[in-house]
């Protein structure tokens, strides 16, 4: 007889029992409040580690409020990591990881008491939509270790504070995400599909990458243009950086980096990488006191063949790529 | 149908002996063996059903040598337990220092409800056992052991606490352990708490394997002695010695 599917949902108390006090020596391990290891938890109640005894300082009795190796967590709740016996602070971690990928949804009004860390390898970190926006405080300091971060299709998200990416680290909207503090790091922003993101505070991320091979509207709104210094990639049809607060009325593009001109003066700078020129960007006004950023195609030749013609897209990195099939033999 | 409304001192066996498959405990009923180790309600070759309004304990172990407490139900072959009352795991058996060698085999309490396809509903309190007051390892009960099941959970679950009264404590009973099976909790569930003078790890609250995943003996050392307490049937002091 099968009943289970490996489903837990929590709507009440779950929490692990304290660990003993081991006669002044090295105290026994608190209880960890939830150990998953695959299948589906979700949480909107409250997850909590046991509480532990330190006689001495290299004795961690702590242990996590969840500790996942292998599926999937969903929480809008609290989880807490254990906290020393006698003692109001948490020490040990929120939810930790093991080595097996596994990923933590965090929806809106979800609470940690005790930093996240992922094993650095595999773990996914998704910003769910079930609850509405939300806000995310702490990414790259009480929130680690993931090499990949997910915001959910159409969901809204507000990275406060000071966030950071790790290098192999990729963020990746797919709503709106609004950096609102700042974000940096040698990790890369990706936008996918009919995604804005909002930089209203500072973005600094090694690469901003539009999407190569996405499809649909990309708008990057930068409040403070002048301070991001990010690699901006695969920027092309269908994208638009608006330069908030930035006129501009002319554009010049050599060696990487596009400067953006009023009346033929600098006004301000975005390093992009690819094959690009002058001519392939636009500039319109954002009917909000600054700028709009497109890219134009270039006008292609048509190519003719004894199979048909066809019509190249608007990339230059597809360029690159298409410049590898022979021509008149139908290519796709 | 079996209707337990007074005070019954041995196990009952469903479908055995004049027992029907469904078994009903009134709140004025109880079920607490007293050979040691025994379960209070164990099923037979089908699956059972247990409504539960008043007490179902497992007996305690021996207080001479290494023996688990006794399961309050025990299903191996599935069934339906209802618990508005309270049912409990034994208190282990208690080990003390072996004769010659140096495994350990410790004892643990019995787990309050235990088995492979079980649907439970608790409205009341289930608790493991907790370890007997010893000088070595013994450890506490999980509140439920369930494999291939389902559980809904609006009442109290607790694992077993672990009493120790010298440093080497056992692991203390985990709240649930759960393999492949649902939980949908709305009440409380707790791991139990190393007690005494041991340094007994808390139980965890709910350890829950998942389909076709790996055994949670991968969980690494620093949150191994709390998680990694499925198969504690066979505790070494070496394990007891690398989790301190």
């Amino acid at each position: 007889m099968t009943l289970g599917t490996g489903t837990l949902i929590n709507n009440g108390l779950i929490e692990g029992g304290n660990g003993g006090m081991g006669k002044g020596y090295h105290a026994g391990k608190s209880g960890v409040g939830v150990s998953i290891a695959g299948g589906e938890a979700i949480n909107a109640g409250t997850i909590t580690a046991g509480s532990g005894y330190q006689h001495v300082p290299s004795n961690n009795s702590l242990n996590a409020g969840v500790y996942i190796n292998g599926g999937t967590l969903i929480t809008s709740g609290l989880i807490s990591g254990g906290a020393l016996v006698g003692k109001t602070s948490v020490v040990g971690d929120a939810v930790q990881f093991g080595t097996l990928a596994s990923t933590l949804e965090i929806e809106a009004g979800a609470r940690f008491d005790g930093v996240i860390v992922g094993d650095s390898t595999n773990d996914t970190l998704v910003l769910g939509k079930l609850n509405g926006a939300g806000t995310l405080t702490g990414l790259g300091s009480t929130i680690t270790g993931f090499t990949a971060i997910r915001e959910s299709l159409n969901a809204q998200w507000t990275l406060s504070g000071t966030s950071t990416l790790a290098a192999g680290t990729t963020l990746t909207a797919h709503g709106t995400l609004d950096i609102a503090g700042a974000l940096g790091g040698a990790g890369t922003l990706e936008l996918t599909r009919n995604v804005t993101v909002i930089a209203t505070g500072t973005l600094n991320v090694a690469a901003i990458d539009f999407g190569m091979y996405e499809i649909g509207q990309k708008t990057l709104v930068l409040d403070k243009p002048a301070e991001v210094t990010s690699t901006i990639s695969a920027f092309h049809s269908s994208d638009t950086i608006d330069l908030v607060g930035l006129l501009a009325n002319g554009v010049s593009f050599a060696n990487g980096t596009l400067t953006l001109l009023e009346n033929n003066t600098a006004v301000g700078s975005l390093a992009l990488a690819g094959d690009y020129s002058s001519a392939n960007f636009t500039l319109t006004a954002d009917l909000n006191g600054g700028t709009d950023l497109n890219f134009v195609p270039p006008k292609q030749p048509e190519q003719s063949s004894g199979y048909g013609a066809w019509h190249v897209a608007a990339n230059p990195a597809l360029d690159s790529l298409l410049a590898f099939i022979p021509q008149g033999h139908g290519g796709f | 149908m079996t209707t337990i409304s007074t005070a019954v001192t041995k196990t009952v066996f469903l479908g055995r002996g004049g027992i029907d498959t469904t078994l009903t405990v009134t709140a004025a009923g109880s079920i607490a063996p007293t050979k040691y180790g025994a379960a209070g309600v164990v099923g037979g070759a089908s699956p059972g059903m247990v409504s539960n309004a008043g007490t179902i304990d497992g007996a305690a172990g021996s207080a001479k040598i290494a023996m688990n407490g006794g399961d309050g139900i025990h299903l191996a072959h599935g069934g339906t337990v209802t618990n508005a009352g309270m049912i409990v795991g034994g208190t282990s058996g208690v080990y003390d220092f072996p004769s010659s060698g140096s495994t350990l085999v410790p004892s643990l309490g019995g787990v309050g409800v235990a088995g492979h396809g079980v649907t439970l509903m608790n409205t009341g309190s289930i608790m493991g056992g907790a370890s007997s007051i010893s000088h070595y390892d013994d450890g506490g009960g999980a509140g439920i052991d369930l494999h291939h099941s389902a559980v809904t959970n609006l009442g109290t679950i607790a694992g077993g606490a672990s009493n120790a009264y010298s440093y080497f404590g056992g692991p203390a009973g985990d709240g649930a352990d759960l393999k492949d099976t649902s939980l949908h909790n709305e009440g409380l569930i707790a791991g139990g708490a190393g007690l005494g003078m041991g340094n007994g790890a808390g139980g965890v609250g709910v350890a829950a394997i998942g389909v076709a995943q790996q055994s949670r003996m991968t969980v690494p050392s620093r949150v191994a002695m709390a998680a990694a307490t499925t198969s504690r049937r066979a505790i070494t002091r070496a394990a007891m010695a690398a989790a301190a």
